[in-house]
């Protein structure tokens, strides 16, 4: 049976493979748009690993974790109070800014920080603590030097000794960090507290980064802080982590949605071409009725037909779909990688598997109501 | 065993019943045919044989009345039950041959026996054999398309007769033959004839039923001679 639904698929060539392509098409969406996903979930997962363990203490507010983050404002007492609370290992409180480079497009992560941040308490941010690739970290007292991240030193071309302008003011670049796998820090301008303070005209803080005394107990040290503190919310890595992924996911879903329609439209195409093919066909199903096959043989030799396009189809797809992903990963230079795992070829698989067999259910079961007898009649 | 393999009783079939276009295109059919039978079915045009045979085919569901097959009444099986019964007992030959073109000669042949869960290796020997007896042992992988009219007739000779039935059905059989070919292809049916093996012809060739042991005729969708 299965030889000869083969034979049948490819007895129309061009209407399957203009099936094919339908269902492919849809196929490869799914497959690059979902790697894409993939790869933004773990390079943040990355990226949050290096700060896993930390507390991050921001202004209270409802507007939703991301937007209270660039708006949030903390006084000196709120300060004092959080650092007071025990449990803390160490802390620091830093003051940022979204910077805007010329030429940005103002969509998508911003792509400098302004950050200040006590100089020694760097480290505080990364597990592994933080790496200088050129000159000298800075002092307590340096007014007119700054740090810059790895990403910022690229996009503009810094050296040890060039002059940076931040807020209209010029600073010179004093050292110059290894990639800290923290978007923030890596785009980052970084300069001792009291100068960004003066540098944003401002006596408040954006947020303290807290390290705990015990790693285990940093859900139970957010809490406390949340507790005693008025005004504040303590956020883990683990919550940023589960934010940060709720949004993926509804990237994914979103994007993954608009392909999966596409891939429906291509299920529509196996749809019409098989009712096509057993119209064609209603002389040779008739006989097939009259010879011995039952309803069932007969929807399952259509169901056969229509998933082994839909699978064809699905197969190329992934293909496509895999070689659009390191496409896409090439044009972006290297900003959005894509990962086809294992799970997503299956499951992009089995939607093809789906496909094939939702659009074929309906040319199979109108197959299998032929009358042998008004199908021997069909001229 | 019953003698009797197919009985009608005041067997009729309308098509588009209830609407205006209704056609009666059998009433009150009463016939009887015996198992070993050589039966022909003749009549002018449109005067029910191939509706007739449709039914006692079992290819198609009666208006009214009841069809015994084998002895018995079949009016309540299922369409698997009827198309196990077609399976095993009944085989067909059309005036187009209707052979499946994408298979091969032999792979025609093997269908039946296939659909009826033979094994594969079985039925290819089956098939083989079969059409050496209608004198195709040397064509049996080519396809229908490229074989004469003759020729696609004597696969779906050997295609009717692949699961032993008990019946064998013709519908004008030699009607898209010319008169050469057609006696060839009749000689090669009625060789295939055993002892108990029914044949039944519609036909309107007059040579031919003469052969046949019974004739039946119909005329304006009910039978004027040999019903009993
Ligand atoms: N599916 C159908 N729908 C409507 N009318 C039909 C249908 N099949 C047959 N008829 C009508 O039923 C009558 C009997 O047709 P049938 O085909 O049985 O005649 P026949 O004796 O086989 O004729 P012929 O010798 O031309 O093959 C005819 O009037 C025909 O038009
Ligand atoms: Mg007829």
């Amino acid at each position: 049976m299965l030889e000869m639904a083969l034979r049948n698929v490819f007895r129309q060539k061009t209407r399957t493979a203009l099936t094919v392509v339908g269902i492919m098409i849809g196929i490869a969406a799914i497959v690059a748009l979902g790697s894409i996903s993939e790869g933004l979930r773990v390079q943040i997962a990355k990226s949050l690993e290096q700060s896993s363990g930390l507390i991050t203490v921001i202004e209270k507010s409802d507007s939703g974790l991301f937007m209270s983050l660039s708006s949030s404002e903390l006084s000196q007492e709120t300060v004092d109070e959080v650092m007071a609370v025990s449990g803390i290992k160490d802390a620091t409180p830093v003051v940022y800014k979204v910077g805007y480079l010329e030429g940005d497009s103002g969509f998508g992560e911003p792509s400098l920080f302004e950050i200040g941040v006590d100089p020694e308490k760097i480290d505080l941010y990364t597990t592994e603590g933080a790496r200088l690739a050129e000159g000298e970290t800075l002092d307590d007292g340096d007014t007119e030097y700054v740090m810059a991240g790895s990403k910022i030193t690229e996009k503009l071309d810094l050296k040890v000794g060039d002059t940076v302008a931040v807020e209209e003011k010029e600073f010179i670049v004093k050292g110059i960090y290894e990639e800290f796998g923290n978007s923030g820090l890596d785009s980052g301008i970084i300069m001792p507290l009291d100068i960004a303070k003066e540098l944003f005209e401002t006596d408040k803080y954006s947020s303290i980064i807290i390290y705990p005394d015990d790693i285990n107990n940093v859900e139970d040290l957010a809490k406390d802080i949340e507790d005693t503190v008025d005004g504040v919310s303590a956020i883990t890595t683990a919550q940023f982590a589960k934010q940060i992924g709720q949004i993926v996911d509804q990237i994914g879903f979103f994007t993954i949605g608009i392909a999966g329609i596409s891939a429906v439209v291509g299920g529509l195409g196996v749809m019409n071409t098989m009712i096509m093919s057993v119209m064609e066909r209603r002389r040779e199903i008739g006989v097939l009725k009259a010879i011995g096959a039952t309803n069932s043989y007969v929807i399952r030799m259509i169901l056969i037909e229509s998933t082994i396009i839909s699978l064809i189809g699905g197969l190329l797809g992934l293909g496509v779909g895999y070689l659009g992903s390191k496409a896409i990963g090439a044009f972006s230079g290297g900003q959005a990688q894509g990962i086809v795992t294992s799970n997503l070829a299956l499951n992009s698989m089995l939607f093809a598997l789906f496909l094939g067999v939702v659009g074929g259910l309906y040319p199979a079961r109108k197959a299998s109501q032929l009358s042998p007898v008004e199908a021997l009649r069909y001229e | 065993m019953n003698d009797i393999i197919i009985e009608t009783k005041d067997l009729c079939k309308y098509y588009n019943q209830g609407k205006s276009n209704e056609v009666k295109a059998i009433e009150k059919i009463n016939i009887k045919i015996n198992r070993g039978d050589f039966a022909a079915l003749i009549g002018p045009s449109g005067s029910g044989k191939s509706t007739l045979l449709h039914m006692i085919g079992l290819l198609d569901r009666t208006t009214c009345g009841k069809i015994f097959f084998d002895g018995k009444d079949i009016s309540e099986f299922t369409d698997d039950e009827l198309t196990k019964i077609r399976r095993e007992k009944v085989g067909f030959v059309f005036q187009q041959f209707n052979l499946i073109p994408l298979l091969t000669a032999i792979e025609n042949v093997e269908l039946p026996m296939l659909l009826d869960g033979m094994e594969k290796e079985q039925a290819r020997g089956r098939a083989e054999k079969l059409l050496n007896r209608v004198g195709l042992g040397d064509r049996l992988y080519n396809r229908p398309p490229d074989m004469s009219g003759g020729e696609q007739q004597r696969v779906a000779i050997a295609r009717a007769l692949a699961n032993n039935p008990e019946v064998v059905m013709a519908d004008e059989p030699t009607g898209n033959l010319d008169t050469k070919t057609g006696k060839e292809v009749l000689e090669v049916l009625k060789n295939a004839q055993k002892k108990d093996f029914t044949l039944i012809i519609i036909t309107h060739d007059p040579k031919i039923a003469i052969f046949a042991k019974k004739r039946i005729e119909l005329k304006d969708g009910r039978v004027i001679n040999g019903g009993e």
